[in-house]
């Protein structure tokens, strides 16, 4: 019995270990602080906006911040800059968070399956993922999203017609969930079937493979489980990637549809008019590069708290 | 060394195979065809055309045929521009995206290489923290927003730089500073790394203990054997140039191969974008194996892998 209670205990308090650890990164603390306020933002911001992304006024086009009632001046359009700026922060969440799901879904269970099984399966399981990081994952981003946004909706029938109406509902995000999350799966597998191939020799897998346990229970009830951790830090490492994914996109016009606001998409917009209007493109790329940031700090900072031995 | 390049070059060339049927499945699978136009044309009259481009043959056939065509030198033709073939384009626009590349590669190497010698000779020291601190902001902020900022800083409040085109010299700096910054970065934060672990070997104690001026030992001991792992990321890094110069390329309206990359999607070109699609996992794939290569003449113990 002692030696059973004792793994619990052991990993709580390297898990409590790891949280001091991260909690004394000063860096990684504000820029988790910073990130939980963007959260909120995100959530409420259909009160904390002063207008509407979409609400335009054609007799206050390109104001300068300040002038009037807005905050960071308005665009092309008289849309209020300061408003796109917070809803560009729901979008850029969003997509930070889906594709990461998406992303974590699709390479974990690709993980499991090639590590658990093994052998040959395993081998051209992994060819494959050696065939696709061949080439950089936002070309491959661009390649299905080419796909996706091709041809005249209004021909578009059955499964493709369900998915259109989805995908406009959302503004265009749930392809860019779906394109990131098909393309970017590929470093999770490698980590979850290294994780799995080390896993699957222990005592306990063993004993549950005498107990006659199904496969699937044992890849998700008892790998999964284990390799949880080491794959929720990857991803995290991974979410500034999918932000800049969608940025990227949105600014070669294969992102979200107008007039959703995405920080790419504005400073697409904001290009034209950048020696009159600056506050155009600084903004979004100010929020951009400080959202990046932040979850760069606080996905470094979780590596380094739970794996100190990773730390140069 | 043989028997390694052969599996090297061979696993190389099936890469980009696979890479090249993924993109003509997925750009098959799109709707519409060349040969649609707004008075649609009669149904035996499109069949004719299509037998003649072979567009009637099954898929396995076409693909043969367009790879046997690239493989000629041959990628077909624009959609969207009346007589223009898609290696063309290829041949005028890739230079300028290959100096702007090699520049900024170059801005990397000479900036990123001797920030990171620095900051492992100055180890826990203020030099070390403000390299890492570069280090950190170069990986992280993303050309989208770094290539707005240089513009807004350098070219129009300083007013020190032309904020667009590829011609003079001085136009060229922005753009090189844009893409070589986050390049810079990535090899100073290895080359710190590299070097902090090859200080702590025996022979650096015994060069030291030879009484080698610390230049020399740095320099000349250290950095050649540390500079092993940063030949590694040159793939990495390649990777990052070309998605780099599709960004960069168009916020400065230099005409490049990246920036019509992007054109030719808004177009719905799809040879073009097939075929530029296919010279980047050709340079990508190419890369990545002269890495390999040269990092297994470089050092024997990986060829036994």
């Amino acid at each position: 019995m002692i030696e059973t209670s004792a793994s619990p205990t052991i990993s709580k308090s390297l898990n409590r270990l790891a949280f001091r650890r991260f909690a004394r990164n000063r860096l990684a603390l504000s820029s988790f602080l910073f990130l939980l306020i963007l959260f909120l933002v995100a959530i409420f911001v259909d009160w904390l906006a002063p207008r509407h992304f979409a609400e335009e006024d054609f007799l206050a086009t390109y104001l300068q911040p300040g002038e009037e009632e807005f905050l960071l001046g308005t665009d092309f359009l008289g849309r209020d800059v300061w408003s796109r700026i917070l809803y560009g922060a729901r979008i850029s969440l969003t997509v930070a968070i889906c594709a990461a799901l998406a992303s974590f879904i699709i390479g974990v269970s690709y993980g499991l399956v090639a590590g658990y099984y093994g052998g040959k399966l395993d081998e051209w399981m992994m060819r494959f993922v050696d065939i696709l990081n061949a080439v950089p994952t936002l070309l491959f981003v661009i390649l299905i999203m080419v796909y996706f946004r091709a041809g005249n909706p209004d021909e578009f029938t059955g499964f493709k017609a369900i998915f259109y109406e989805w995908d406009s509902q959302l503004g265009g995000l749930l392809s860019i969930f779906i394109g990131i999350g098909l393309t970017s799966w590929v470093r999770m597998a490698r980590i979850a079937r290294a994780e799995t191939l080390s896993l699957r020799r222990r005592e306990f897998i063993e004993a549950d493979l005498v107990q006659g346990f199904g496969v699937p229970t044992i890849l998700f009830r008892r790998l999964f489980p284990n390799l949880l951790g080491t794959c929720i830090v990857a991803e995290s490492v991974a979410i500034p990637d999918y932000i800049i994914f969608e940025s990227v996109l949105s600014f070669i016009g294969l992102g979200v549809n107008p007039p959703v606001p995405s920080w790419g998409a504005m400073i697409s917009e904001g290009l034209e008019g950048i020696r009159s209007y600056p506050h155009l493109i600084l903004a979004p790329a100010t929020a951009m590069t400080l959202t990046v940031l932040a979850f760069n700090f606080v996905g470094d900072g979780l590596r380094d708290a739970f794996d100190p031995k990773l730390q140069d | 060394m043989l028997n390694f390049l052969v599996r090297r070059l061979g696993s190389g060339a099936l890469s980009l195979l696979v890479i090249a049927a993924l993109v003509f499945l997925l750009l098959k699978a799109l709707p519409g065809g060349p040969f649609d136009t707004e008075k649609s044309l009669p149904p035996e009259i499109l069949r004719n055309i299509e037998a003649y481009y072979g567009l009637d043959k099954p898929l396995w056939e076409q693909f043969v045929r367009y790879v046997g065509n690239a493989l000629q030198g041959d990628l077909g033709v624009s959609y969207s521009q009346r007589d223009l073939p898609v290696i063309d384009l290829i041949v005028q626009r890739l230079p300028i995206s290959l100096e702007l590349g090699f520049y900024a590669m170059l801005f990397g190497i000479l900036f990123g290489l001797p920030l990171g010698v620095l900051a492992a000779a100055y180890h826990n020291k203020l030099p070390d923290y403000v390299a890492t601190l570069l280090a950190v902001l170069g990986t992280s902020i993303p050309n989208l927003a770094l290539a707005p900022m240089l513009i807004l800083f350098f070219g129009l409040f300083l007013k020190w730089l032309p904020i667009a085109r590829w011609t003079t010299w001085d136009s060229k700096v922005l753009p090189t500073l844009a893409l070589g910054l986050g390049i810079a970065a990535v090899i100073s934060r290895l080359t710190r790394s590299s070097m902090l672990q090859v200080i702590q070997e025996d022979f650096i104690r015994t060069a030291r203990a030879k009484g080698l001026s610390e230049i020399s030992v740095l320099g000349q001991h250290a950095l050649r054997n540390a500079l092993l792992p940063v030949l590694t990321i040159m793939g990495p890094i390649l990777a990052y140039l070309l998605t780099g110069t599709l960004v960069v390329e168009e916020i400065f309206a230099i005409p490049g191969l990246g920036s019509y990359f992007i054109t030719s999607i808004s177009n719905r070109d799809y040879p073009v974008v097939m075929g530029i699609y296919l010279l980047y996992g050709f340079l990508i794939i190419l890369m990545n194996t002269l890495v390999d290569i040269l990092y297994a003449w470089a050092d024997p113990r990986i060829r036994l892998e």
